[in-house]
This record gives structure tokens, C-alpha cells and sequence, in this order.
């Protein structure tokens, strides 16, 4: 299905500009109620398809809701009730409506709410996620035209130094630095937002062309430097958007102010002081680490970054002409054998913008090679610090010595080790204020300019160390590749993508809008319009739409709204079996694709069909899942991308690792599990089964369950079968009630500590362990417990408590008597203690054995034969030996037992792992079966799809 | 565009998205191995004292060694010779130290690549390597590329599982990642400190009714979905729902019992030992018995072999608790059969310097730092010729010098075993044909049998 990339790449379509193209004739005029449709028609007349017929109004709005909002319609009682321009004038104007398309631009955005993988030192949640998300959720509601919604993404601090937009704006700048922080290295962070830039506006993947020219498509590796150029001249700012007048975070910020303004002076210090050292390890860039080879590094060693920040000082090509290094430029051009020839002096002396001072010093020296003009260097710099063209290189704007006083972020590994790390903990304390003073408290992390913006190389094969040409920053090249002017260039940037004479950018967005709503684009690649993608299933539509949303002043509503209104939306999703022959992939739009709800729409359907979903809008996020779940649209979930829940993995979420063109929709069964037995489901369903509990009459709760689930009544037969069910599921309640009114049969196990006195062989002070966690009995919610310490049991072993008073103690109660048979094995979980003392005591027979158990020394704990009589306890006692120490003692021993003396020619069996058992008093609550009914309804295919 | 990909694009594309990714399929060419278990042993296990004797180090003991320290995350001083004593073992005499007795008797069934190489002399781009193939970018992992080539052989369970007893390795999920790939390939993780089933694996059980009103319950979607879909042309992805649930129900039977050592008889679990090691590999073996792909063991959470101080206790000590259950997972596998197509893999993301590392001070701390340059990595079972030795380091074990393997290297091996050209193993993404090996990799032919 792939177009070879053969042909000549200017030619590709996606760089031709759009073209108007005229409104296709077709057979059937009565079929097209927007100029879509013709396009659409035409194509399937070509192919001797016909179109689906409208859909039902009650399909269509289901559809068009979830397909607008993310969130089921309202239950109408009138199911015949026409689907018009008002109904869609509704949702357009739905404040939902933003939410729901503002997490589809989340996953173009790779939206996380955390930072990835970070270093203790740090905080790894971000202080501003929310605070983008909820500026983009307001741009979509507000339909703020899409050419300055990404204006201000990339360059909101430009607009707003000319007065161009509001402060509040420096949000949307959250698309740049919201992205993983690679753990610190520059190189990865700046490749992630090439990539979320040029794919995610653009639909061309320039981070091919990291390594080399792309192979495809017209994208050389100076593009990529060119934009790596750009944002490498661009520095993070973290700006508080309202109130900003928290006392204990102008105490956090003054703390990191004054911490990092002496290490910043004392690092100065220490690179001013070695200059000559830094100059010779700038020679040769090779023998500098890469950046993100990590050492640790002591304030006495050179600073790696420092080396490579002269390297990139000296090689820009304006240095050439530098009153300073316009010599060492000169000279290090120099075969080293010419040194001593006095070719280097005369060279010297030719040069017209050296300084005077300058060229004295070099050619008073005896210079044998670079390593003398370095150490020339380092002298002229010590001792004429105040000289004005020196003094100009030491501190002025865009030095090599002086260290920015600007965000941590982009000077960190200017610091050695120790420093760092101090000045990121501070740093995260000013961060975890914002994050408590949350929605009280914005704050934006913006981009601005460097001072002094830097050319990058290309880096051949992206190895830093193999440095290329000098880049110029500039726009791409198959967009002109003019030069950039002003500042970093990120504004002029912006404007060549924002632009409507860019091919890319209105035909990127309609398509992933078209997507959005059809589950295929016109353009199955969605962020990828390179050589070697299909080419669009409707190449002029692709362009009549990417026309229209210009004339609309970039209006993505208006999009929308013609969309929806047109007859292609409106089918039905049931195809002909001519269409599926033809057209298997239903390219050609014959029918309406039938979508599975993703992730959010369906976790927002469950709390919407139980009553409790909180539609409140905005905000910090809350968790998804779990006892604290927060109830609110699932756009509110918190996103952490280090520790994705699995349930979003599993369905389909987009991966915030990753700008995400288009989610998968997969069936598998983690999601049956899901629905069948998470306690998110089930509570919902108890909730849903809650909303019908005054309803006396069985049919009507079936028809209110279906109403607030399907939003719509039960069929017959749905009906018929929703009574059979519960009919059998309450019979099937009424006798459980009965056996369950039985008295339990007690469990023969019980979990305790108490003390082995050695004197009377006998168990002392037996007692149960008050607390049960899901995994093992202990002596509180935290483990260690602050009274009882350490002391725990487990299905299979546990540990022992802090001392001989708090042994472990598993007690089997004998509920007959019976000859038994014990066996099991004591061993320890972990190397580097001392081991445990184990033993069996009967409360009538005393002492039956004693065990030690050491690391990978198990011991047999076995007993062939004993009596018991009913009621005699057996506990298995496990302590940290006498004088032993307690470290490492967590030990597994499950004894099993089994009765010698058969029953009824049954032998008893008893095993303490598998009838390991948390409290019996607090037994789950049991689901009712209404509330199964409900729980049913929440699973099945009708819930889950939208025709 | 690879076999692989073509197996899964044409999945999703042409029936509508609905199937289920994780279907059987079968790699470009019969493979030898059908599934994998990997020992992670997290931190960087050192290789001098392991596997890659070094006697010159002793003959060096205490002063520099005559080439140049090597630049690592922290500075080394001078040669510091292995505490523990070589031995040779088995027919085929390759020496293992006394860290691991038990694996060394078992040397016949194992190639040691004693010249692996990596990237990096950090714990994160290196684990990312050893997993996904790339130190920095989001890749997916090589459990999460094997599963889409194979999909898996027991719907009834994740198909790529990785243990770890106590919580995450650094780097957290990432080390199992999907990238790219759809979700479902990720591997699933599970905290083996745990022993019920419900904290094992998510959602596995239901607490809140019984089985026979939950198979009720399930009859009655059955039939719900049933009038659903008379109503609408067949559709495969409204019928891979309604399987799902279908296979849902049995996996909370399957997992459960996949994980009930307490089936297991007694001389089996001695055989591993009862510890949370011996545990954690026998569950490994039963579920690769089921028809798991790929699993990973990993040694605990955070960096347990990273001993930049007092290595000859702490390596002894974790030692101590692998020994016995790897070299019992190598035994069981062969008297069951099994050795001869599950893939063994056993070796941290790097080893350790020869020389010892220093403190702030200068002076010693009877540790090693990192070293990438050079490590040794074994495998055994499926296709591997045992008793082999491939590679060498140099005099000193400081850096591969005799045919040096890298991760890609080690990756294109392991595809290469389990039936695919690593080269073809493919996925389209971001306009370009992704492969685990990226423009990298070749199949190490001195170690396959």
C-alpha cells in the first residue's frame, strides 16, 4: 500500500499549495447535502457503490454526541425526534465540546502530567500540565482560530512582548515543555520537540534526518539543525499566571535565588581561573564525553559541559571576525608544524579586527602550538579582566564564562555533581509549592530567546562528537528555507507554520480532525504526509476542506459543524455486502465506520450511566482509579507517563511517551477483566442498580437501567431476557441467603505473635495480629507498625517480630481429634542475616520441634505422626533466635497437615497457604442482583460501540 | 516491510481493528526457541568475578594497571583482583567463580559472550539499551517485539510478563515498554514479592460475587450481545468483544492456578529453593509451561548489583539467592524437555571496572564502578551450543577486544533464535521501518548449536 518514493519529491502533493478544486458532478443529486458529500459520491459512483441511507435520529445522536462531546446524549423518551442544526449548534456550543477535542490534541501533544523518569533529587510531577490542558480545552471552546492556537504554542512569550496576547496565554507554551526530560540530556529534549513540532503540526518526520539526510523525503539533516538551532536558542521560564503572593513560595524561590546565585558566581569563579584548561580540552571535541555520557563530577575536575560550551562558543562562524578569538579562530586553522616557522605571528599580525591587546599578547609569546595560544589566552583573560573587549567575553551577553541566570533546567550540568543536585532539590521545593497551591497558584512554563542565539552544526550520524556545517536557523526547506531574523527564530517559525500559504499545515489538521470523526483520515497516516504514505483516499476534499478552513479564519467549529451536517456523517453503519467486497476498508466512506468508545469515553459513560459523574471543568488532575478516584470526566485523570495504569495500556491509551498520530482500537481480554472485575466497574454498577432502587415495578427498573445506560429503551427482547435473568439471579440470591444463614465453618487457621518461654516449653502471651492488608496480617497499615514492629504473616511465611516477645505465630485450632501428619519447609527470603528459630508447640504436648533456618539452608519441618484432640491448638512459632538480630529475617513456612486416620474413607487436608485467610469479619460485599443486572449492562457490546 | 509487521498491519487494517494482536503467528523461518526467560540481574553484575577470569589483576593487585583506567560514571584507582576463586567446571572446563557453584555445574548447557559491549557508563541509557535497543529514545522492548512476531501460544495470560520481587527496577516500566507498538505488547509487571493472585495480576479475581453467578451473568451478555449484533452485519470487531469475555473467564481460572506453587510437589520447590528467588523462577517455569513468550526475572527493585563498595559480601550475598533457582530452572527445563526451545538469558546492562573504585578522598572502597566496555552476558537452551566461550576481554577484563558482541549484536541473536531476521522484523512508524536492531546487529554464529 506504500507509494514508492521514486518520483521527484517537489512534486509530492502534500508540498503543492491547495488548489480549489470544482464540486464533483453526480448521478445522484438528491444524496449531497454539503459540498463534502459530493466528493464522496463521486468517488463511490466511480466504483458503482452507493451510500448507506441516513441513520435513525436516535443513532445519530449518540453518535454525533460522543463524537463532539466524548459523552453519551441525555436520555430522550422521543426516540423519533429529528437529529437538526440545533441539536449540533448544541454540542458545537457544549462546554464538553472542548474537553473532548482538547484530549484528542493531548495525545498530538504526547500530554503527561509528570516528567518521566527523574533523579531523586527531583520532582517529578510538572507544575503547569493542567494548567496547558485547561488553556487548551478554553481555545477549543472558544474556537480560537487554529493558525493562533499554534502561534501561541510555540511563541506566546513573542506575542506577548508585542503586546499581541494576554499573559494567561504563556500556558499554551505547556505543547514545547511538556515533553520527557531525558533525564536532563538537552540533545533528547530538544529531538522530542522537533518531533512533536514537525509531526504534530506538520505531518513530516524531521527526526529522521537526526542521523542523516531523510531517505524519503525532502528533509536534509540541516532541517533538523536548523530547528534544533532554533529551540537549542530558546530557554524555559516558569511564570506564575495569577495571584503570586504565597509567602512560603517567595521563601522557596528566594532560597534557590540566593543558592544558585553563589554557586553560579563560584562555578564562574572556577572557569574563569582555568581558562587555559578549558580551552585545550575545547581542541578536540572527541575526547570530550558525549552529553550524555555521565560522570560524576567533583568541583576540582573540568566540567564536561563547560568544555563543550566553548567548543560551540568558538564555532560559530561569527567568531572569525571577533575582536578576542578572531586569532585563535585564524590560528587554530593552522597546520601545527607552521607554528614555529613564525607563519603563526605573521597571521596574527595580518589580522585586521583583532584586538590590539590581543594580538600583542600572542605575538609577544613564543607559540608551538594551540595549547600555547590557550594558555596565552588563559593569562590575557586573568590579567586584563577589566579591559572592555575582555570584560565583554567574560560577562557580557552570550559568554562562555558566565553562567545565565535563568531556568535550572537549561544550565544544570554547568554545575558539578554536588552542587546540582543541591540546587535541583531547592528548585523542587519551589515546585512542590505551586503543586500545593495548585489552582491558587497557575503557573505557565513558557519558552524565551536566549540573549545571544547559537547556530547549531550538523552532527554527522548525530554523533556529537563528529561536528559538521554550521546550520543557519531557518525555516524547513521544502517551506523556502529563508532565514530567520529575529531572536531564536521560534516567533518566524511559528508564522511559517501558521501560515495559509503552507501546504501541510490546514490539510494536517483537517485530516486529523476528519479522523477524529470517521476513525480513518483521508490521509491514513495522520502525522506523516511524506513520500512514503498512501496517497489521500479523496485527495480534492482533502483540499476543499483545508480551503474552507482557511476562508473561515481557521474556524475549527465551522469544520465541525459541516462535518456533522453532512449526508456522509449521517449514514448508517450498516454496509452492503457489495461494499465490503469492493471495499473492505470502507476508504471510500459507504457506510458509517462503527467505533469502539476509547478509554475516556468509556470511563466517562460508566460514571454517566451510574448518576455520578462530576462534570465540573478545569483544573489539577485527580486520580482515574482506586479507593480516592476521582469522579470527574476522565480528561481530569491524572497522566503519569513513568507509571501509565495498566488499564490504560490495555485500552489503547495514547502512549505520553510518544506525539501519538491515531490510537489503536484492540479487543482483548484485560478489557473483559476490566469490565468484569474491577472495583471501579462494580461500584458503578452498585451505584447504577442504587439510581432504579424506588422503582417497585421489576420492568419498569429493566427500563430506567436501560435508559440510563443505553439512553434509550430495551427492545423486546432485551427486555425479555433482562427478566429472565433476574428472575433466575434473585431465586439464585434467595438460596445463598439461606446456606450463608448457616453458621460459617470457622477457619482452622489463626495469626498472632506471642512469646516462646523457653523455662515451661510452652507459648506465652499469645495474641492476634490486629490488621489485615490485603496480603498479610501485621500489626497496622504501615509495616513496620510503630508499636508491634515488624512481625507479620503471610500465605506462605512472613517475619519476625523486633524481639522474642513478638514471635510470629501461625495457630492451627484442631477441629477434631485426629492423628495428623505435619510437613513443610522453613527457609529465609533473602541473603545477610542470621537466620530464625522456628518452632511447634502444642498447648497440651508442649514443645514438638525446633528448627534454625539460614539462608539457602531450608530446613525440613516435618512431624510423621502426633494425636491431637479436638480444640488443641498447634502454633508454628518462628522468632529472631535468642541474641539474634532481626535484619533480613523474613522467612516462608506454610505447614501443611494431613489426617492419618480417614473418615468415611476421606482423609482431611488442611494447608496454610491455600487457606491463608484475611478477616472474616469484613467479608466483601456480595453484588445484589439488580446490581448484576446493572453490572451486565455496563458490559456489553451495546455500551461499548457506537453505530 | 517486514513479515511481522506485515502479519499485524494487515490484522488491524483489514478486518476492521478487531482481532486480537496477541494471535498466534509464525516467525519468517522455524525457530529453535519458542519462548524466552530472562535473568535481569539489575545494576551491573561484575564480570572479573563471575564469568571472565582475570589472574593478571592479581599479579597487579593493589597498584595501576599499565594501560590507561578507562573513563567511567565515577573514577577508579588501581588493579583490584577478584575475591572470589575460579573453578573450572563441566566437560567443557569453562571456569566460574564461587558466586555461582551451582550455575557452574550446569556450564555445559551455556555459551558465555564474554566480550559484550554497551553505549554508556550509566544505569539508565544502559538498561534501555539491554531492553529496547536504544539508550535514550522510546522503543519498545524486546519482550514487547518477540510477542508482536509470535503473539502468544495461551491467550488465557499476558503474553510477556516481567517479575521483579519488591517494586520496580529504575527506569520503572520502561524496561518492558511497548513504544510505538500498541499497548497490549507492554509487558505485563508483576511485584513477585506478592503471593495472591489478585495482586499479581489485575482484575484477576472477583471478590464481589461467586463464579457461578458471575458465569450468569456472563450468559446473559451473551445473550444481550447476541440480539446486538442480529440487528447489524457481521462486524469482526463486535465478535472479538464478545470473545474476550469469553477468554476473560478462563484466565482467572488459568492465572490462578499458573501461579499456586502449592501444586507444585515438594522435591520441585527444594530443587528451587522456598526463598522469593526460588519462587519467583518456579512460577517463571510454570508459566512458561503455559505457553508464556518472554518473561523477565529481575533481581529486585531499584539496582541491587550495583556494589561500588565491599564487593566481596554484597555480590556473595545476591549470589547466594540466584544460584540455586537458575541453575534448578536449567535442570527442570531439561528433564521436561523444555531446555531444548526456551531461550535462557542471564547478565545485567553492564559489568563492572577491573580496577577499584575511590572515594572523594582517593582511597578505596573495595568496589567496582560501571563499565560498559566490557561484560559478559550467557545464554543457554533453545539453539545455543553449551560450553561455549565466545569473545574475550582484554588482559585485564576492562574492554571487549576479541570479537566484541554488541546489544544489537545480542538482540539480532535473540530474534535470530526465535525464527526472524532481524532485519525484517519491522513496524512502520514516523515514516520510517522500526526494527529492535535499528540499522545495527549481527546474529552471533559462534554460539547457536
Amino acid at each position: 500500500m506504500s507509494a514508492c518514493g521514486k518520483g521527484d519529491p517537489a512534486e509530492h502533493w502534500a508540498f503543492q499549495p491547495l488548489v480549489e478544486p470544482a464540486i464533483p458532478q453526480v448521478r445522484d443529486a438528491s444524496w449531497p447535502r454539503t459540498p463534502i458529500d459530493a466528493f464522496i459520491l463521486a468517488r463511490l459512483e466511480a466504483q458503482g457503490l452507493h451510500p448507506a441511507p441516513q441513520t435513525d435520529p436516535q443513532t445519530l445522536r449518540r453518535r454525533a454526541a460522543y463524537n463532539l462531546t466524548g459523552l453519551p446524549p441525555a436520555y430522550d423518551p422521543d426516540a423519533t425526534k429529528t437529529f437538526g442544526e440545533a441539536e449540533i449548534e448544541g454540542l458545537l456550543a457544549s462546554p464538553h465540546f472542548g474537553e473532548r477535542w482538547a484530549r484528542h490534541w493531548l495525545d498530538v501533544a504526547r500530554y503527561s502530567d509528570t516528567k518521566g523518569y527523574a533523579y531523586a533529587s527531583e520532582e517529578f510531577t510538572f507544575v503547569h500540565s493542567w494548567v496547558y490542558r485547561d488553556w487548551v480545552v478554553r481555545a477549543f471552546n472558544e474556537d480560537l482560530p487554529y493558525d493562533r492556537f499554534l502561534m501561541l504554542q510555540l511563541a506566546a512569550d513573542r506575542l506577548l512582548a508585542r503586546g499581541e496576547c494576554a499573559p494567561a496565554d504563556l500556558a499554551a507554551m505547556g505543547f514545547l515543555t511538556l515533553g520527557g526530560r531525558f533525564i536532563g540530556v538537552r540533545q533528547d529534549i530538544i529531538d522530542d520537540r522537533i518531533d512533536v513540532v514537525t509531526r504534530g503540526m506538520l505531518g513530516l518526520t524531521v527526526s529522521c534526518a537526526r542521523c542523516h539526510d531523510h531517505k524519503f523525503d525532502p528533509i536534509p539533516a540541516s532541517d533538523y539543525y536548523s530547528l534544533y538551532g532554533i529551540l537549542d536558542s530558546s530557554r524555559e521560564h516558569m511564570v506564575p499566571l495569577g495571584q503570586d503572593d504565597d509567602a512560603e513560595l517567595t521563601k522557596r524561590r528566594a532560597a534557590l535565588e540566593t543558592q544558585f546565585e553563589q554557586a553560579a558566581k563560584e562555578a564562574e569563579a572556577r572557569f574563569l581561573d582555568r581558562i587555559s584548561e578549558y580551552l585545550i580540552a575545547a581542541l578536540d571535541i572527541s575526547k570530550v564525553p558525549k552529553p550524555n555520557f555521565t560522570e560524576i563530577i567533583s568541583k576540582d575536575d573540568l566540567i564536561p559541559e563547560q568544555v563543550r560550551r566553548w567548543y560551540q562558543y568558538l564555532a560559530q562562524s561569527d567568531k572569525a571576525r571577533h575582536p578576542v578569538f578572531g586569532a585563535w579562530h585564524a590560528l587554530a586553522g593552522l597546520p601545527p608544524e607552521t607554528f614555529a616557522d613564525g607563519t603563526a605571528r605573521r597571521l596574527v599580525e595580518s589580522l585586521k579586527n583583532v584586538d590590539p591587546l590581543v594580538s600583542a599578547s600572542l605575538t609577544q609569546a613564543s607559540l608551538v602550538g594551540m595549547e600555547d595560544v590557550a594558555r596565552c589566552y588563559g593569562q590575557l583573560f586573568k590579567n586584563h579582566a577589566s579591559n572592555p573587549v575582555i570584560a565583554e567575553v567574560l560577562s557580557g551577553p552570550g559568554s562562555p564564562i558566565a553562567i545565565p541566570r535563568c531556568h535550572l533546567h537549561d544550565i544544570e550540568w554547568l554545575f558539578d555533581e554536588a552542587t546540582k543536585t543541591g540546587l535541583k532539590g531547592l528548585f523542587a521545593n519551589v515546585e512542590r509549592r505551586i503543586i500545593e497551591l495548585g489552582e491558587s497558584a497557575p503557573h505557565a512554563v513558557a519558552m524565551e530567546d536566549a540573549p545571544v542565539p547559537q547556530n547549531a552544526h550538523i552532527l554527522l550520524r548525530g554523533d556529537y562528537s563528529s561536528q559538521g556545517d554550521e546550520v543557519p536557523r531557518r525555516a524547513l526547506a521544502i517551506l523556502g528555507a529563508a532565514d530567520f531574523k529575529t531572536g531564536s527564530g521560534r516567533l518566524e517559525l511559528a508564522q511559517s507554520i501558521a501560515s495559509r500559504d503552507n501546504p501541510l499545515t490546514a490539510r494536517v489538521i483537517v485530516n486529523r480532525i476528519w479522523q477524529d470523526h470517521f476513525g480513518t483520515g483521508l490521509v491514513d497516516t495522520a502525522s506523516d504526509f511524506g513520500l512514503r504514505t498512501a496517497p489521500p483516499s479523496h485527495p480534492e476534499l482533502l483540499d476543499f476542506l483545508a480551503l474552507r478552513l482557511i476562508e473561515n479564519g481557521w474556524s475549527l467549529k465551522a469544520l465541525h459543524r459541516m462535518i456533522v451536517s453532512s449526508a456522509v456523517y449521517q449514514q448508517s453503519s450498516t454496509p452492503t455486502p457489495e461494499a465490503q467486497r469492493a471495499d473492505p476498508n470502507n476508504r471510500l466512506l459507504s457506510y458509517f465506520p462503527r467505533r469502539r468508545l476509547d478509554f475516556e469515553a468509556m470511563r466517562d459513560s460508566l460514571l454517566a450511566a451510574s448518576g455520578e459523574l462530576d462534570l465540573s471543568i478545569g483544573g489539577q488532575p485527580g486520580l482515574l482509579f482506586g479507593a480516592d478516584a476521582s469522579l470527574r470526566r476522565s480528561l481530569y485523570g491524572r497522566i503519569d507517563r513513568t507509571f501509565l495504569p495498566s488499564t490504560l495500556r490495555n485500552f489503547d491509551f495514547a502512549n505520553p511517551e510518544l506525539h501519538s498520530a491515531r490510537r489503536h482500537e484492540t479487543n482483548v481480554p484485560q478489557q473483559a477483566l476490566f469490565f468484569m472485575n474491577s472495583p471501579f466497574v462494580e461500584s458503578r454498577a452498585i451505584a447504577l442498580a442504587g439510581r432504579v432502587a424506588g422503582e417497585v415495578e421489576p420492568e419498569q427498573r429493566i427500563r430506567s437501567l436501560f435508559q440510563f445506560t443505553l439512553r434509550r429503551e430495551p427492545s423486546r427482547g432485551e427486555l425479555a431476557s433482562s427478566g429472565r435473568f433476574i428472575a433466575a439471579a434473585l431465586a439464585a440470591d434467595a438460596v445463598a441467603a439461606s446456606t450463608e444463614a448457616a453458621p460459617r465453618v470457622p477457619s482452622a487457621w489463626s495469626y498472632g505473635f506471642g512469646e516462646f518461654e523457653e523455662a515451661a516449653g510452652r507459648l506465652a502471651n499469645f495474641t492476634l495480629l490486629p490488621h489485615f492488608d490485603g496480603e498479610a496480617w501485621g500489626g497496622g497499615a504501615q509495616w513496620p507498625d510503630a508499636q508491634l514492629g515488624w512481625v507479620r504473616l503471610t500465605a506462605v511465611g512472613g517475619h519476625v517480630g523486633n524481639d522474642l516477645k513478638h514471635a510470629a505465630v501461625r495457630r492451627w485450632t484442631a477441629p477434631v481429634d485426629a492423628r495428623i501428619r505435619i510437613s513443610g519447609t522453613i527457609g529465609m527470603t533473602a541473603a545477610g542475616g542470621d537466620g530464625v528459630r522456628a518452632l511447634m508447640i502444642s498447648d497440651r504436648r508442649g514443645v514438638l520441634g525446633t528448627w534454625t533456618a539460614e539462608f539457602g539452608n531450608p530446613v525440613a519441618a516435618e512431624l510423621d505422626e502426633i494425636a491431637v484432640s479436638a480444640g488443641e491448638y498447634l502454633d508454628f512459632v518462628v522468632d529472631c533466635r535468642p541474641a539474634g538480630n532481626i535484619s533480613f529475617d523474613q522467612f516462608t513456612w506454610a505447614p501443611a497437615i494431613l489426617q492419618l486416620d480417614e473418615l468415611d474413607g476421606k482423609a482431611a487436608r488442611w494447608n496454610a497457604e491455600r487457606e491463608f485467610a484475611g478477616k472474616p469479619s469484613n467479608p466483601p460485599h456480595q453484588l445484589t442482583a439488580w446490581e448484576r443486572l446493572a453490572h451486565t449492562l455496563l458490559l456489553s457490546n451495546a455500551f461499548m460501540f457506537v453505530d | 516491510m517486514g513479515m511481522g509487521s506485515v502479519g499485524l498491519e494487515t490484522l488491524l487494517a483489514e478486518q476492521g481493528q478487531g482481532l486480537n494482536p496477541l494471535a498466534w503467528r509464525s516467525p519468517h523461518f522455524p525457530g529453535k526457541a519458542k519462548r524466552v526467560v530472562h535473568f535481569f540481574l539489575n545494576g551491573g553484575p561484575s564480570h572479573v568475578d563471575s564469568f571472565d577470569p582475570k589472574p593478571m589483576l592479581a599479579k597487579f593487585a593493589g597498584q595501576p594497571l599499565p594501560i590507561e583506567n578507562l573513563r567511567t560514571e565515577r573514577k577508579t584507582g588501581a588493579a583490584f583482583p577478584s575475591p572470589f576463586a575460579f573453578q573450572r567446571y563441566g566437560e567443557s572446563g569453562i571456569e566460574v567463580s564461587s558466586l555461582f557453584p551451582k550455575i557452574g555445574e550446569c556450564i555445559d548447557d551455556i555459551a558465555v559472550i564474554r566480550s559484550m559491549q554497551a553505549e554508556l557508563p550509566n544505569h539508565e541509557p544502559s538498561l534501555m539499551l539491554m531492553n529496547c535497543g536504544d539508550a535514550v529514545l522510546s522503543r519498545p522492548s524486546v519482550g514487547s517485539w518477540v510477542t508482536y512476531g509470535l503473539g502468544t501460544e495461551n491467550q488465557n495470560l499476558p503474553a510477556f510478563i516481567s517479575m521483579c520481587p519488591g517494586g520496580y527496577p529504575i527506569k520503572d516500566a520502561q524496561n518492558w515498554q511497548s513504544g510505538f507498538l500498541p499497548g497490549i505488547y507492554q509487558g505485563t509487571f508483576i511485584d513477585s514479592q506478592h503471593t495472591r493472585i489478585e495482586a499479581l495480576i489485575e482484575n484477576i479475581r472477583n471478590r464481589s460475587t461467586t463464579r457461578q453467578k458471575q458465569r450468569a451473568q456472563l450468559d446473559f451478555l451473551t445473550e444481550l450481545n447476541a440480539e446486538h449484533r442480529r440487528d447489524r452485519v457481521s462486524d469482526p470487531q463486535l465478535d472479538a468483544r464478545i470473545q474476550t469475555f469469553e477468554l476473560a473467564y478462563r484466565m482467572q481460572m488459568e492465572a490462578s492456578d499458573a501461579f499456586d506453587l502449592s501444586a507444585e510437589p515438594d522435591h520441585i520447590r527444594d530443587l528451587y529453593g522456598r526463598e522469593t528467588h526460588g519462587r519467583q523462577t518456579l512460577i517463571a517455569r510454570r508459566l512458561l509451561e503455559r505457553g508464556v513468550r518472554y518473561i523477565q526475572l529481575w533481581h529486585g527493585k531499584g539496582q541491587p548489583w550495583d556494589h561500588h563498595e565491599n564487593i566481596a559480601e554484597n555480590h556473595a550475598k545476591l549470589a547466594r539467592e540466584i544460584d540455586q533457582p537458575v541453575a534448578a530452572l536449567l535442570r527442570d527445563l531439561k528433564q521436561r524437555g523444555m531446555l531444548d526451545d526456551t531461550l535462557v538469558i542471564f547478565g545485567g546492562e553492564f559489568g563492572r571496572t577491573p580496577t577499584v573504585e575511590l572515594n572523594n578522598a582517593g582511597s578505596s572502597k573495595n568496589g567496582r564502578d560501571h563499565n560498559p566496555y566490557g561484560f559478559s552476558v550467557w545464554m543457554a537452551g533453545g539453539g545455543i551450543r553449551g560450553g561455549t566461550v565466545y569473545g574475550s576481554t582484554d588482559e585485564f577484563g576492562f574492554q571487549a577486544e576479541k570479537n566484541p558482541v554488541t546489544v544489537h549484536d545480542l538482540h539480532a541473536t535473540i530474534l535470530h533464535l526465535l525464527g526472524f531476521d532481524h532485519e525484517n522484523l519491522t513496524h512502520r512508524y514516523a515514516g520510517r521501518d522500526f526494527r529492535l536492531t535499528d540499522v545495527y546487529g549481527k546474529v552471533i554464529r559462534g554460539i547457536l548449536a
